[in-house]
């Protein structure tokens, strides 16, 4: 069945992949989101429990999927992962350490004799979601903007400068794209917690949050997709190979791909209606909507990134360096036998729903965490 | 025709999923609640 696919549609395919891979975490980011609300508003220390196990349940999803989104990268695109967490290794090894702390927070905050304080752990939870969240944002940010490497003809590549990536956080679009992700994780987790917990106090501040993030993450969401559409970009000539700088590039690609622009504008609009059915109609359930808009609007990124011949690592030392899906990915043979495995993705999404739908058959109260001896 | 059956293998493939993915919750559901009338039995 895939060895009839030409080597082109399997790259394709698997980018498309990625791209679902990288929707998904970004969804699940309402878990950080949801750290760094943590303490505006919880005011009572059980509510701040209440707040950590709702949390608690689903962090393990959004870590699994990134791993899986690296996971991925490394297996389908195996030179994009080498330059990218290889060259700008000060800015991976700093988001990794923004997630090992995570995982210690839940794990240790409440166990017995516990050497450092439970308030340590809450900070450890708040870097993850304010540091971890803004560093991934601008990382993300560089597969439009570039990184500065170079790749010889034998695949190997180096950095060009000693900052190793750090240097990302000069240029206004990274981090303007590094806070448009943090407000996004703030709003989804007020979103969230509107959804899964049953205390009214909580709820209140948790909408009134939503009004402050939505107002945040649209004046830099406003910011990034003005210069995204403006800004210049690289493409690929698909008969030579050689790598174009094109004004409009990203503008050029959406009106190539309507589609991507379908997806993009219809995910705009069940994001901006999750907010507004949890705002003026009170509902508890906006957080649907708004997850499926953000997965679709992230999917719709990452497809105008590497389809329509589009590069998606630029090299701002040797632009003919530049990585695209066609020159960046594994074998012929890799893809083909990883096409293969992919075809249980569809089962492992279901347990993942199944788990979630047992998970939130009812809202999390006070009493409930109270009476669980296994709670975080 | 290569086309067609790449893009109608992925529906079926989601809705065999999911529907294997039932059965399974749903039999380990029953396993439960006969484990559960076991022990209130003895």
């Amino acid at each position: 069945m895939f060895e009839k696919l030409s080597y082109l549609a399997l790259q394709e395919y698997w980018w498309f992949l990625i791209g679902v891979l990288g929707a998904l975490f970004v969804f699940m980011t309402f878990v950080q989101g949801g750290q760094t609300l943590m303490p505006i508003l919880a005011k009572k220390e059980e509510e701040k429990d209440l707040l950590v196990n709702a949390l608690g349940r689903k962090w393990e999803l959004g870590f699994t999927s990134l791993v899986m989104f690296g996971g991925a990268l490394f297996a389908a695109f195996p030179l994009f992962y080498s330059v990218s967490f290889g060259g700008a290794y000060f800015v991976w090894m700093a988001i990794l350490f923004c997630f090992i702390i995570q995982a210690v927070a839940y794990e240790y905050r409440k166990k017995p004799d516990n050497l450092f304080g439970e308030r340590t752990y809450e900070l450890f939870l708040f870097i993850n979601g304010s540091l971890g969240i803004i560093l991934i944002g601008i990382a993300l940010g560089t597969l439009f903007t570039g990184g500065h490497f170079v790749v010889n003809e034998m695949h190997l590549s180096h950095w060009t400068n000693g900052w190793y990536g750090l240097e990302a956080v000069l240029n206004p679009f990274n981090v303007a794209f590094g806070f448009m992700l943090f407000f996004l994780s703030r709003l989804l987790g007020a979103l969230y917690f509107i959804h899964i917990v049953d205390d009214d106090a909580i709820v209140a501040r948790a909408r009134k949050m939503v009004k402050i993030c939505t107002i945040m993450f649209l004046l830099t969401f406003a910011y990034v997709a003005g210069s995204l559409l403006l800004m210049r970009g690289f493409a690929y000539d698909p008969a030579t190979h050689a790598i174009v700088m094109e004004k409009g590039r990203f503008l050029h690609a959406l009106l190539d791909m309507p589609i991507v622009l379908a997806l993009l504008l219809v995910g705009v609009v069940s994001l901006l209606s999750g907010i507004c059915i949890t705002l003026w109609k009170k509902s508890r359930k906006g957080i649907w909507p708004a997850g499926l808009g953000v997965v679709m609007v992230v999917l719709s990124l990452f497809l105008l990134l590497g389809f329509d011949h589009g590069v998606i690592y630029p090299s701002l030392s040797d632009p003919q360096s530049s990585l695209t899906i066609e020159n960046a990915s594994g074998s012929r043979y890799t893809l083909v036998a990883m096409s293969y495995v992919s075809l249980m993705v569809p089962f492992v999404l279901a347990y993942i729903v199944a788990v979630w739908r047992a998970m939130d058959r009812k809202p999390l109260t006070v009493e409930e965490i109270e009476n669980d001896p296994h709670h975080y | 025709m290569e086309a067609i059956i790449w893009y109608a293998s992925w529906p079926v493939l989601i809705y065999v999923a999911w529907r294997f993915v039932w059965l399974n919750v749903r039999h380990v559901q029953r396993m439960e609640k006969l484990e559960m009338l076991e022990n209130s039995g003895e």
